[in-house]
């Protein structure tokens, strides 16, 4: 919990009827760096999406193969009796029939049965290996003890099959008698709301991810007495220049990340890595007159660059500790009697260091929040562009097009904000400038640091 | 053999309600009146008065959203209000209202409910199919009956304006009735217009959606 009572929940939701890939690892990196800048301790919720179309899809290719009703397929599927490769196959080749799937979605809207149990499983042992610390429930679950709650958010149109939220624009909630993914987005954030607050907690609910349903279920939590909802984008994953998918070629599984870390370094430093990853790598945007960060990807020219860029930001993340310890003994070498710097503007600004400092420590949970959602750093100079480009994995003539691309727009290269870094930049923007530091001073700016370092997750 | 006669002469009636267009043309609707509800419950008679105004005030859009069988949507909108609006199909604007999707089965009495506040008009009775249906099915089948009722009077003056406009004066009541109440009301007295839902989009709407019952012939 952090000042003000105030219980930061962070949540994202994947389907798991496969297994996590870089994309999604990235979105749990970027929670990852969320939670930590909140001060939050708590494990990060990822609702395992149980029930929708795809779900429905793959209990009805799996019953087909299996020659078993629906409903003893779902059965064995949520006591893990059928094997994680059989259920991938299922998931992968999933039957489209609209009929089918809508009863079968019926049936799973239900709650009874947990289809991706296997997999949820086998996910959440391995994101424990690679150093996350992540609680994976299942969407059925939710929908089982809370499904009440969208009907509290319009009680006018109660019990008629069709709910929305007129909160900002319309934004349906069920339809047909069916709940629509931004309704099942709603519950789960209910849910985990009301259990907070059960517990006498003030809960802030964070949902990680891009998708419209999810943004529509934040703006439709604002009509429930549950506290506040934020939405903070994620970040998939592409291969030259397209987010990567099923048929454009997909992006390593968590095992595969795991198989290549295993024996090069301790996996707990894939994590950190990951993170590093998120502070410091730039995003591809459609638009760089108006970068949204719900539309970017990472881009890579292959998996092997985007292994290769997950490696090397390891290293990256080790030096920038390093060079935050040379940091605060660079300044303690600057203690003396008083503070001054070397110009009348920099003497001002030291002057409001205690009050700066107070206000960093204290920084609310939304601005940090804030801060993520946005653009930090738009990459404008054309060697910065190149570098970044060859970073990527593009040579020769393929990283000259792309540098172009992103030189003259309308694509681009942007860094994701973050508080607690920019907060460390502005300190080594002016570190040289400052002549002297008092001792109080000097604390001040030290506590700084390591509190920016511990809430970037320097210290975990 | 009683029974099986009575089906055939019912459904010669539909086919032959159904050949009969009024001067109607199938095909591409541009225009949609965009039905937008505050409850699942509207007060019909502040929704009869937004449609007359709408469809007053588009002097050129509404005799062509009629001729095209008047489709409506009934729907929610940003506003949250009991409003009509008549709006190009293709146009952005109207996305801005979304289909409303119930599975709520309205009964008898929650249909004379809805319907008891236009009870005062002198030119006709309109007779509403009762078969139990959704609230956007109920408005669907009422809106084209409503359209039938002004397109009665346009297929013999040919002036919309003027048409929409006695409507309007003279009023008209509301009422509710089985599917063969309505077409025995029809073989008994031709001049009863009958109107069939056709699209098929909205399963609930009923396949006749109702009869309009003259009470005096201009």
């Amino acid at each position: 919990m952090i000042e003000g009572g105030i219980k930061p929940i962070i949540v994202t939701s994947v389907t798991l009827g496969k297994e996590l890939h870089a994309g999604h690892i990235l979105l749990l990196a970027t929670a990852d760096l969320l939670r930590t800048g909140l001060g939050s301790q708590e494990p990060i919720t990822l609702v395992n999406n149980n029930t929708g179309p795809r779900a429905a899809g793959a209990l009805v290719s799996m019953a087909e193969y299996a020659e078993l009703s629906i409903e003893d397929t779902a059965r064995l599927l949520t006591k893990g009796l059928i094997t994680h490769e059989a259920v991938v196959d299922a998931y992968r080749g999933r039957v489209q029939s609209e009929e089918l799937v809508a009863q079968t979605m019926t049936l799973l809207d239900g709650g009874r049965y947990d289809i991706f149990k296997i997999i949820a499983d086998n996910m959440e042992n391995k994101l424990s290996r690679a150093g996350f610390r992540v609680n994976i429930i299942p969407e059925s679950g939710n929908l089982m003890d809370n499904q009440q709650v969208v009907e509290e958010v319009n009680p006018l149109w109660s019990s008629t099959g069709f709910i929305f939220s007129g909160e900002k624009g319309v934004r349906v909630l069920k339809r047909a008698g069916q709940l629509t993914a931004s309704g099942k987005c709603l519950i789960s954030l209910a849910s985990l709301a009301r259990k907070a607050i059960i517990r006498g907690e003030v809960p802030l609910t964070i949902f990680v991810d891009s998708a419209p349903d999810t943004a529509d279920a934040v703006t439709s939590f604002a009509s429930l007495d549950l506290g506040k909802a934020m939405q903070l984008q994620g970040t998939t994953v592409g291969f030259e220049g397209s987010v990567a998918s099923g048929s454009k070629g997909e992006a390593k599984t968590l095992t595969e990340l795991l198989d290549v870390f295993e024996g090069k370094l301790s996996l707990t430093t894939l994590k950190m890595a990951l993170r590093y990853f998120v502070l410091y790598r730039p995003v591809n945007v459609p638009f760089i007159k108006t970068p949204n960060l719900g539309d970017s990807f990472y881009d890579f020219k292959d998996n092997q660059s985007l292994l290769n860029a997950i490696e090397s930001c390891y290293g990256e993340s080790i030096q920038f500790e390093a060079n935050m310890q040379a940091l605060i003994s660079d300044l303690k070498s600057k203690v003396g009697e008083v503070t001054f710097g070397s110009d009348e503007k920099l003497n001002r600004s030291l002057s409001f260091l205690p009050l700066r400092t107070k206000s960093i420590l204290e920084t609310e949970p939304e601005k940090i929040v804030g801060s993520m959602k946005s653009v930090g750093w738009i990459l404008k100079d054309p060697d910065e562009i190149a570098s970044a480009v060859a970073k990527q994995g593009y040579v020769g003539e393929e990283a000259e097009r792309r540098a172009n691309l992103y030189f003259r727009g309308p694509e681009g290269l942007v860094i994701r904000d973050n508080f607690y870094q920019g907060t460390l930049k502005s300190i080594i923007r002016v570190k040289d400038q400052i002549e002297s530091l008092s001792e109080e001073d000097f604390r001040l700016y030290e506590t700084t640091i390591n509190f920016c370092l511990e809430r970037l997750g320097f210290n975990e | 053999m009683w029974l099986k006669r009575k089906y055939m002469q019912k459904e010669e009636l539909i086919q032959n309600i159904w050949n009969d267009k009024k001067g109607k043309e199938n095909g591409r609707a541009p225009y949609a009146l965009y039905v937008a509800l505050d409850s699942p419950r509207p007060n019909l008679e502040i929704l009869t008065d937004s449609m007359f105004k709408v469809l007053s005030e588009n002097t050129y859009e509404a005799p062509r959203w009629a001729e095209t069988f008047g489709r409506a949507v009934i729907c929610v909108g940003p506003g949250n209000n009991l409003e009509c609006v008549l709006g190009e199909v293709k146009d952005d604007r109207s996305k801005r209202f979304v289909p409303v999707q119930t599975t709520e089965i309205l009964n008898l009495e929650d249909m004379e409910r809805l319907t008891s506040p236009i009870k005062t008009g002198s030119m006709a009775e309109i007779v509403l199919n009762s078969q139990p249906m959704t609230i956007e099915a109920f408005l669907i089948s009422y809106v084209h009956m409503v359209d039938e009722l002004i397109w009665e009077f346009f297929r013999k003056s040919f002036r919309y304006g003027q048409s929409l406009k006695k409507v309007m004066d003279e009023g008209f009541i509301v009422s509710l009735g089985s599917e063969d109440e309505i077409l025995n009301a029809k073989m008994e007295d031709p001049t009863v217009s009958v109107r069939l839902y056709g699209s098929g989009v909205n399963k609930k709407v009923p396949k006749v959606m109702g009869g309009i019952k003259f009470k005096e012939q201009s």
